[in-house]
């Protein structure tokens, strides 16, 4: 990750298993680099580096002369799922680490789990992911430990805050915030990631408008403040080319034409009153940007005298990922409506949280549907 | 309420403004009927209608002789709404009712903040109510507290928004009502946007009573206050919505999750350490799509490592998932990663179809081809 541009990087990392993408990892270098022009950056922490797809990108995040810790139980996990495999997760860890950089001299593994390590053993840290054990006390104790040795202004990023599947992460996050008020502060929420801040500064969302104004935000109120909320896909705007982990920049020409080809390979089904089904159809992207995470292939409904029915429906998003002048066969999802009758699904491609192709004047395609 | 009902409510969907899925009322519906089985039937309560479309769900819910009250700022009272979650409209609302209930006389609407109500009110005889108005902390504080006290016991409030990223304040305002009312509400379940609480205390087990009415639907088991709730990321699918009624739900007798899985080769070679793809032709023989665009429990294909002579070695491994959705009776070819172990030997691949939290395909019967890798 430290040597070659963005593409080359994120192109390592989605080989690596995980739950991580390249929308949090931009997310993730935008903050470091709005807080590194302050002057915080230094050593970086990641807590759970499971096969070392995050941690690629944090060890990046740290300073040149600085260290990256990883905290994982490794093998102890791996115990857990009732496996002998010979190939520990350690292992597989290292290995990945050791493909994404030239040297590893700068790293420090500590196989153990966090609730055992010091905060004196760590020492001070400018970035930290917490992305370990997801119960509430799991998530007190590594906030309390990363809000130890985070320096002022620098972040702490907390994984699946909202992930309905691990509510015990808002409740020890909660839980630290109630015990250890605004010690860490909520300062941006987006792609299964809330970012804090310790000691926050009060300007720096304002910061972050000015400075990646090609990075679509909203706001909303956590913890009583006004954090930006990312709801949409940052990696289009960002030249992957020319950016590096510690300064990314705009894709030239930001303004994006919305253009592609929809092309249905039919031009009628048929189906039963909520029936499941897919329609092929062949996208081709006419932009200058990826169609990546965050934009798919969707559906408007209408009556067959044209009335606007539903104008809201599943997506089948696109990936792999669509290259500029690339195409793609899609087997766009579509779930027909209760109501027996004659329709017209207006196919278009959706961008989520900033548009639908359709009101860029993009041509939409359509594919009448008959339910029975 | 007879069958039917849940076909014409569930088409409405299109044309009924409002954040609400078929799933969902079929959650609320599902537990409703478990309480009404033990006689816990009453009055119903809505905070935060918008135009109706949950609302219709729970006039359906309510005991016989029993309210809906439908409280929401509605269009006068609009500067109120702090967070933006919604826009009430009365006559939208009111002709929603109407169209599925003809007689809306049980229908009492309130325009007014829920925070300047209380029992004295509203009076103390709800079985259900739904938590839908304003998303901030305080309010959602304030509204759990008001449905705790207007609850019969036993009773169950639904709260929206938990875990929406969009309103952080509701899980906030959640989680304070607990640590200040430890023990009132229990969480029950999760699913489709809603979290389920019961008012204690629980004249029977609401688990074990929903175990043995709703057998046929699948589900998760997660933590949420620090006790085991439920977890649904499908509903529709396991009930018969034609024959179905709104306390009255029925088994989709045709339900089936199932799959054909092939291999074009029956043995590879590969170097240990790295990873390989190998191609898996998939047939959904299910009775749902394959799909991981919107659900947190997605379906993707994945495989189990077992020893040469066929001894488990690892059961979880890497998932492709379904990203593009695999309709019912459809087949593709889907590219499936294997970690080579580092270690040399012979060893066996199986490929299956995970369920995220809720089943593998092979433990419901599921019988792949195994692949014979050798790492050299």
């Amino acid at each position: 990750m430290d040597a070659g541009n963005l593409r080359n990087c994120f192109d390592r990392m989605d080989a690596l298993q995980g739950w991580f993408f390249q929308d949090a990892a931009l997310l993730f270098m935008a903050y470091s680099q709005l807080v590194a022009d302050q002057g915080v950056r230094g050593n970086t922490l990641e807590i759970g580096v499971y096969h070392g797809k995050s941690a690629t990108v944090v060890a990046s995040l740290r300073a040149e002369s600085g260290t990256f810790t990883a905290i994982d139980v490794f093998d102890g996990l791996h115990a857990r799922d009732g496996s002998s495999h010979a190939v520990g997760l350690e292992g597989a860890f290292l290995a990945n680490m050791a493909t994404s950089f030239p040297s590893l001299g700068w790293m420090k593994l500590i196989a153990a789990s966090s609730s055992t390590v010091s905060a004196e053993a760590l020492g001070p840290q400018s970035f930290c992911h917490i992305d370990g054990l997801h119960s509430a006390e799991g998530t007190f104790n590594d906030m309390q430990l990363c809000a130890e040795v985070v320096v002022p202004g620098g972040l702490v990023a907390l994984d699946d805050y909202f992930n309905p599947r691990f509510p015990g992460v808002s409740e020890g996050a909660l839980l630290f915030e109630r015990l250890h008020p605004r010690v860490l502060t909520p300062v941006a929420v987006g792609f299964n990631k809330v970012i804090f801040q310790r000691a926050a500064e009060s300007d720096l969302n304002q910061r972050f408008a000015r400075q990646f104004d090609f990075i679509p935000a909203n706001v909303t109120t956590m913890w009583g403040r006004s954090v930006a909320l990312f709801e949409s896909a940052i990696v289009p705007g960002v030249d992957l080319d020319r950016s590096t982990p510690h300064r990314l920049v705009a894709r030239p020409g930001s303004t994006v034409v919305m253009r592609a080809a929809i092309e249905p390979g039919v031009a009628a089904v048929s189906a039963t009153r909520g029936q499941a089904l897919t329609i092929p159809v062949r996208v081709v992207n006419r932009t200058t940007v990826d169609f990546g995470w965050g934009m798919g292939l969707s559906y408007h409904v209408y009556s067959s005298d044209g009335r606007l029915i539903e104008f809201n429906n599943p997506r089948s998003y696109f990936d792999p990922v669509i290259a500029p002048g690339a195409e793609q066969q899609i087997n766009l999802g579509v779930v027909a409506p209760e109501a027996e009758g004659a329709y017209t699904l207006e196919l278009d491609v959706v961008w989520e949280g900033i548009t639908w192709f359709k009101d860029k004047g993009n041509p939409t395609s359509t594919v009448n549907l008959t339910v029975n | 309420m007879t069958p039917g009902f849940l076909e014409s409510y569930f088409g409405a969907f299109h044309r009924i403004e409002g954040w609400f899925s078929p799933d969902a009322a079929l959650m609320f519906m599902a537990y409703n009927e478990v309480m009404a089985a033990h006689g816990i039937a009453g009055d119903v309560l809505e905070i935060g209608v918008h135009h109706g479309l949950s609302a219709v769900a729970l006039g359906a819910m309510r005991g016989d002789g029993a309210r809906l009250l439908a409280i929401d700022l509605f269009e006068q009272l609009q500067d109120q709404n702090v967070p933006g979650s919604g826009n009430g409209n009365h006559a939208h609302f009111m002709q929603n009712m109407a169209d599925f209930f003809g007689d809306t006389a049980f229908v009492q609407c309130i325009a007014a903040p829920s925070n300047t109500l209380g029992p004295a009110d509203l009076g103390e005889a709800f079985s259900f109510c739904h938590i839908d108005g304003g998303h901030t902390a305080r309010e959602t504080c304030e509204d759990l507290d008001l449905c705790s006290r207007i609850l019969l016991p036993g009773g169950l409030v639904a709260l929206d928004d938990y875990f929406n990223p969009a309103f952080p304040g509701v899980c906030e305002g959640a989680i304070k009502f607990w640590l200040g009312h430890d023990g009132v509400l229990i969480p029950i379940a999760a699913g489709f946007n809603k979290v389920l609480f019961q008012k204690a205390p629980a004249p029977f087990d609401l688990h074990q009573a929903f175990s043995q009415r709703f057998p046929y639907v699948l589900h998760k088991t997660t933590t949420l206050w620090e006790t085991p709730i439920r977890s649904f990321s499908s509903f529709a699918a396991f009930v018969d919505t034609r024959a179905s009624s709104p306390r009255g739900l029925v088994p989709n007798g045709s339900f089936r999750v199932d799959a054909v899985l092939t291999l074009d080769s029956a043995e590879m070679t590969a170097p240990g350490g790295g990873s390989i793809r190998v191609p898996v032709r998939v047939v959904n023989r299910s009775t749902i799509p394959f799909a991981a665009g919107i659900s947190d429990a997605p379906f993707g294909l994945s495989y189990h490592l077992l020893s040469g002579d066929g001894r488990d070695m690892q059961f979880n491994n890497a998932r492709s998932y379904f990203w593009q959705p695999l309709a019912p009776d459809e087949e593709r070819i889907v590219d499936m990663t294997v970690d080579v172990p580092d270690v040399q030997g012979d060893y066996q691949v199986e490929p299956d179809i995970v369920w995220e939290g809720i089943t593998w395909l092979k433990n419901r019967g599921l019988e792949a081809p195994r692949l014979r890798l050798t790492v050299t």
